[in-house]
């Protein structure tokens, strides 16, 4: 069982010097981090910004033009097929819109990956994808399909699937897309109730900033392809920068003690 | 068309069927492994198999009937209207079953597996069971090629059926052939040869079928909506029937 403990050093995934390229034109370029084992790593930036194919590159679907990415200390893009298999059984990643099987139920969904992977029996594994469900408040709903379910219970149950087998990083794209700030901010909550049940790192590409201000650790701003702000949510707020302050404007909640507020709301009960 | 615009359009063409040719291959590397999985199987022969059944016992007694008026007035001339009944299983077997229900069959399944291959790529469905470490080439392209591979003969042979006795109804209503002469005629017109045709031919456009309906939906660039889904399978059924008719000519020239 690897070391979980949030570690200021410890990196479990890093870019270094990544350009990603879509037919000829970057949209990322030269972008490098690291996200630390524990934390919850944010990237934003704007509808374009390219922070969702940022994140297809780091978790190994789509390889980066130039740079090196690194998964739980491997390069996804230089594996055998079987080594890579093998290590996105570690890592989770839930979707923008849940990318849940359409012809499978919710709990044949958050059973899938360990009904493939593992070897376990039946009845086990249920017990292992109620558990999961029930971690992010959804009950009653194992016969429901996903035509069936609103926008936020997708994502849950797709968050559900990305967690069942435990990961040591969960990629999460989006979390509050297309939902309203009660539902949106629920997600929130359960993020941060998911690192302190499971102890594993989030990466979240989101454009909310008021979510990536009350539950990152370290928010990492894209903007038109390029790294523009790396740093905990104190140092975003002190950059002396015009750009991030339009970000921080355009907010309807940009000050502290609403943000203070928003994750009082937030950790209650934690 | 400039040759500029005509060397780019031959170049893509030349990419795609490469990496369709590609798809092939990884799904054929993958298919022993997954033969094994028989209720998934069995579920996608009924699913495939119920969307065309009654299509196929429709279109299947019609044609025999159609042939059956087309050979009746040939047969009678040359003074052989005994014949009917092996010049339409003949017919049947060794041409227009195999070719007719492999078009049915690709206008209902194979344009949904399409669509279906596609839709899927558009919400990153496969993108998400690749990141759960499950093979999707393995997981769900396998699978459906095998069942295609069931049901087209199956099929092909309910249409075969009803092509014989549609035959055999017209002839015995409109032309007063017993349907013990047709019977007795196509049993001894039939060999082994024109069965083993037939199934041949069936096998290889379910082969066809499955492996260009699913590659391009498993392929499709940039799957935005209901448009492009529908585009996708709309190619597929396009580039599938051609296929169909060019392997068609290509084994009767062979098995002849």
């Amino acid at each position: 069982m690897p070391d979980r403990a949030p570690s200021a050093h410890a990196s479990i995934a890093d870019a270094t010097e990544v350009t990603i390229s879509a037919g000829g034109r970057p949209i990322i370029e030269q972008a490098t981090f690291d996200v630390r084992r524990g934390e919850i790593f944010a990237i934003m930036g704007a509808s374009g910004a390219g922070k969702s194919t940022l994140l297809r590159t780091m978790v190994g679907l789509a390889a980066p033009s130039r740079g090196v990415v690194r998964l739980l200390g491997q390069d996804p893009y230089q594996m055998p097929g079987n080594a890579l298999y093998a290590l996105r059984r570690r890592v989770g990643v839930a979707f923008q819109g849940g990318a849940l099987l359409g012809a499978l139920s919710v709990i044949e969904n958050v059973e899938l990956p360990l009904r493939l992977n593992t070897r376990l029996d039946p009845a086990t594994i249920r017990i292992m994808a109620h558990l999961k469900l029930e971690l992010l408040n959804l009950r009653d709903v194992d016969g429901l399909y996903p035509s069936q379910l609103s926008g936020g219970m997708a994502k849950r149950v797709s968050l559900a699937r990305a967690v069942v087998m435990d990961p040591e990083l969960v990629f999460f794209d989006e979390p509050a897309g297309g939902l309203d700030p009660q539902n949106a901010a629920e997600l929130d909550t359960l993020i941060l109730k998911l690192r302190a049940a499971m102890k594993c790192s989030f990466v979240i590409v989101t454009h909310a900033l008021d979510s990536a201000l009350a539950i990152a650790d370290r928010i990492m701003i894209v903007e038109h392809g390029r790294v523009l702000a790396l740093g905990t949510p104190a140092e975003i707020r002190a950059l002396d920068d015009a750009r991030i302050a339009a970000m921080f404007g355009r907010t309807g909640s940009s000050s502290v003690t609403e943000r203070a507020a928003y994750l009082d709301r937030l950790t209650a009960g934690l | 068309m400039s040759p500029t615009s005509l060397a780019t359009t031959l170049q893509r063409r030349v990419i795609n069927l490469g990496a369709m040719g590609l798809f092939l291959g990884q799904v054929l590397r993958r298919l022993p492994h997954r033969a094994a999985r028989a209720g998934t199987l069995a579920g996608l022969v009924v699913a495939i198999g119920s969307r065309s059944m009654g299509l196929m016992i429709v279109a299947g007694g019609f044609v025999g009937a159609m042939l059956a008026v087309q050979f009746f007035d040939t047969l009678s001339r040359f003074g052989s209207p005994s014949m009917l009944g092996a010049a339409v299983g003949l017919g049947l077997i060794r041409e227009l079953g195999p070719v007719l229900a492999a078009l049915i069959v690709l206008g209902r399944a194979g344009s949904a597996l399409a669509a279906e291959v596609a839709s899927m790529r558009g919400s990153q469905q496969l993108d998400a069971l690749a990141c759960m470490a499950i093979d999707p080439l393995a997981y769900l392209m396998v699978p459906r090629l095998i069942a295609c591979l069931i049901s087209l003969p199956l099929l092909t042979a309910i249409f075969d059926v009803a092509g014989l006795l549609g035959g055999m109804c017209i002839g015995a209503l409109s032309f007063g052939s017993s349907a013990g002469i047709f019977l007795d005629s196509a049993a001894s017109g039939i060999g082994p040869a024109d069965v083993r045709m037939g199934f041949v031919k069936s096998v290889v456009f379910a082969a066809l079928i499955g492996w260009i309906c699913l590659g391009k939906g498993f392929l499709a660039p940039a799957v935005r909506g209901t448009e492009d889904v529908s585009r996708v399978s709309a190619d597929a059924v396009v580039i599938a029937s051609m296929s169909i008719l060019g392997a068609d000519y290509l084994l009767s020239a062979l098995m002849s």
